[in-house]
């Protein structure tokens, strides 16, 4: 993505998530940078879908299942970074230390 | 091009393929295993949804109907399929659906069998309270005090300790998924597992099939097993001109539509926390409807919450004390699979009678979840408002059209169904693709309706009933 279409993205995900203390603004997040790996490990034909309707959904598009698409996918990236996670009270290192001292017993 | 024999070669490694290979190989056959994506194992895994989807799902998770409602489909990509991210929830083929398919469909299937060996094998227990979250356990309370019939759900997994992630890779190991139990014991019979190969062509010769090609390799093998999913099987037939007469292959798919509905509660419940799916409610059934649990971390649960903006943003800050649960129904519509332009297109429209279903199922769920102190429900259908104090009228009085209905589903079925008629069905009574000896179907396509609950016991069952069938055969 070049930095104008970035810019965009962070203002879509501001407005799906409306962040407000406590939690971050987006730009304080890895939401962006995770949105661009999921676009580019799904199908080029997917991607390229998904960054019209960010555009779209950046330019006023506010229904309807493309509108939608795009509420899932900010929302899942957005909350996916490790900082908003552990504000909201779940820890992944937690989990997962809990998890390999049971594999391995 | 490289080429190796073998006696079967067995395209897939999830529910389907992975059983077939191992109980082929423990019988003597040398086996040849084909998987397109990778081996994940437990260590790997790092409990954070966002960041395994890429990983684990096929097309990152992006995988979505072309219909009315566009509904995400997600599927597993690597050793064990879809089993790998499924929430492990395990039960029989209901004995109704057997009748239908005995009479519709010409089956006569009698798995108590195999269903007995694959329980064993994948280690079939139910969830113990204990791990099963404060999530589910408030729902079976809520079931319990209205006299709704309600159970914790039977699972394939050993020591597990409720990581809440089984949709994302199990980090404990404890699920056991068909990468997990059956390629090890096909491996240790000495079956030779192939990643990252991913099938392109089936070698038939004068109606029998005589082995599979990959991008660099060919299996010369006289039987081969297709179990890429109901997704992948009828594009693979399809693309070697096989399977086609009927004119069934790729169509009568059934998806098993689910959505989920949200509870807040006074009390912390830590949704993340313990086992995601451990509480099913049957008591709808008989009519389609079952309702089972769903929940995990923040991402997950912030992906599928209904609202978008302040509202969605004041919901999340309660993620802590929101419950969620899921309907799912047992479809009546019927989609279809095509490759167009080199992708693959899947085209399904949600019968009004499945939205009114889950019209149906939130209404039962909305109470469960007040008679269980939730003060708030949220439901995932367009114009319902959020419902307060007990109040379920806005649901009861609400005329439900597809489109309202925010939906996933999980558990493709049908493009390959099996039955005693060439001329309604693609593969035989004993999976063989009519009109094609040697060749094989052992994955959800070939299950000709939808089942009402999930499928992997079905799909493994159907699977072990072939492997018996061909080494019987000799």
């Amino acid at each position: 993505m070049i930095a104008r279409e970035r810019t965009n993205v962070v203002r879509v995900i501001e407005l799906c998530v409306a962040p407000l203390p406590p939690l971050p603004p987006v730009r304080e997040t890895d939401a962006v940078q995770a949105l661009e790996r999921s676009l580019a490990a799904g199908p080029k034909v997917n991607a390229i879908a998904l960054r019209v309707a960010l555009l779209l959904v950046g330019l006023g598009l506010r229904r309807g299942p493309l509108a939608k698409a795009v509420g899932s996918l900010a929302h899942l990236h957005y909350y996916g970074d490790a900082r908003v996670m552990r504000l909201l009270g779940y820890d992944p290192d937690a989990v997962l230390a809990r998890a390999t001292e049971a594999r391995v017993a | 091009m490289r080429t190796i024999s073998a006696d079967a070669c067995v395209i897939g490694t999830g529910a389907g393929g992975a059983p077939v290979a191992a109980l082929l190989a423990e019988a003597g056959m040398r086996v040849v295993v084909l998987e397109e994506g990778e081996l994940h194992g437990p260590e790997t895994m790092t409990a954070r949804p966002r960041d395994m989807m890429p990983r684990l799902y096929r097309d990152a998770g992006q995988i979505a109907t072309v219909g009315n409602p566009p509904i995400v489909l997600p599927l597993g990509r690597g050793v064990g399929g879809t089993t790998l991210i499924n929430s492990g929830t395990c039960f029989r083929t209901p004995q109704d659906v057997l009748d239908r398919w005995r009479a519709d469909h010409g089956l006569e299937l009698d798995l108590e069998e195999e269903f007995a060996l694959v329980e064993e094998a994948i280690g079939v227990r139910e969830v113990p309270p204990e791990i099963a979250g404060r999530n589910a356990n408030l729902v079976k309370e809520g079931a319990d005090r209205l006299g709704i019939s309600a159970g914790y759900l039977k699972r394939n997994a050993r020591g597990c300790i409720g990581s809440g992630v089984c949709a994302f890779g199990c980090p404990t190991g404890a699920k056991q998924h068909a990468g997990q139990v059956w390629i090890p014991r096909a491996q240790a019979a000495g079956a030779e597992l192939h990643t990252n190969a991913r099938a392109r062509r089936l070698v038939v010769e004068n109606g029998r099939v005589r082995g599979v090609e990959t991008r660099d390799l060919r299996v010369a093998a006289d039987r081969v097993i297709v179990a890429a999913g109901a997704l992948l099987t009828p594009l693979l037939l399809r693309a070697n001109r096989i399977g086609a007469a009927s004119g069934q292959l790729g169509g009568n798919l059934t998806i098993h539509p689910a959505s989920a509905a949200r509870a807040l509660y006074d009390e912390p419940i830590d949704p993340w926390t313990g086992v995601p799916q451990s509480v099913y409610v049957d008591e709808l059934a008989a009519d389609g409807i079952m309702l089972e649990g769903i929940a995990g971390p923040p991402d997950q649960g912030a992906m599928s919450t209904p609202r978008s903006g302040a509202e969605h943003r004041d919901l999340m800050l309660n993620a802590r004390r929101t419950g969620s649960f899921g309907v799912m129904v047992s479809d009546s519509a019927r989609g279809s699979v095509r490759r167009i332009a080199g992708r693959m297109l899947v085209r399904y429209d949600l019968h009004p009678g499945d939205a009114e279903r889950f019209r149906r199922g939130f209404e039962l769920l909305a109470r469960i979840f007040f008679a269980a102190g939730a003060h708030e429900v949220i439901v995932p259908i367009d114009g319902v408002p959020t419902l307060r104090d007990g109040d379920v009228t806005p649901l009861q009085r609400l005329r439900v059209r597809p489109r309202q209905i925010s939906a996933m589903a999980f558990h493709p079925l049908g493009t390959a169904r099996a039955g005693a008629d060439p001329a309604t069905s693609v593969v035989d009574p004993d999976l063989q693709v009519h009109g094609i000896e040697g060749l094989h179907v052992a994955d959800g396509s070939v299950v000709p309706s939808s089942l009402g609950v999930n499928p992997q016991i079905t799909i493994m069952a159907l699977a072990a009933r072939l492997a018996r069938r061909l080494t019987n055969a000799g």
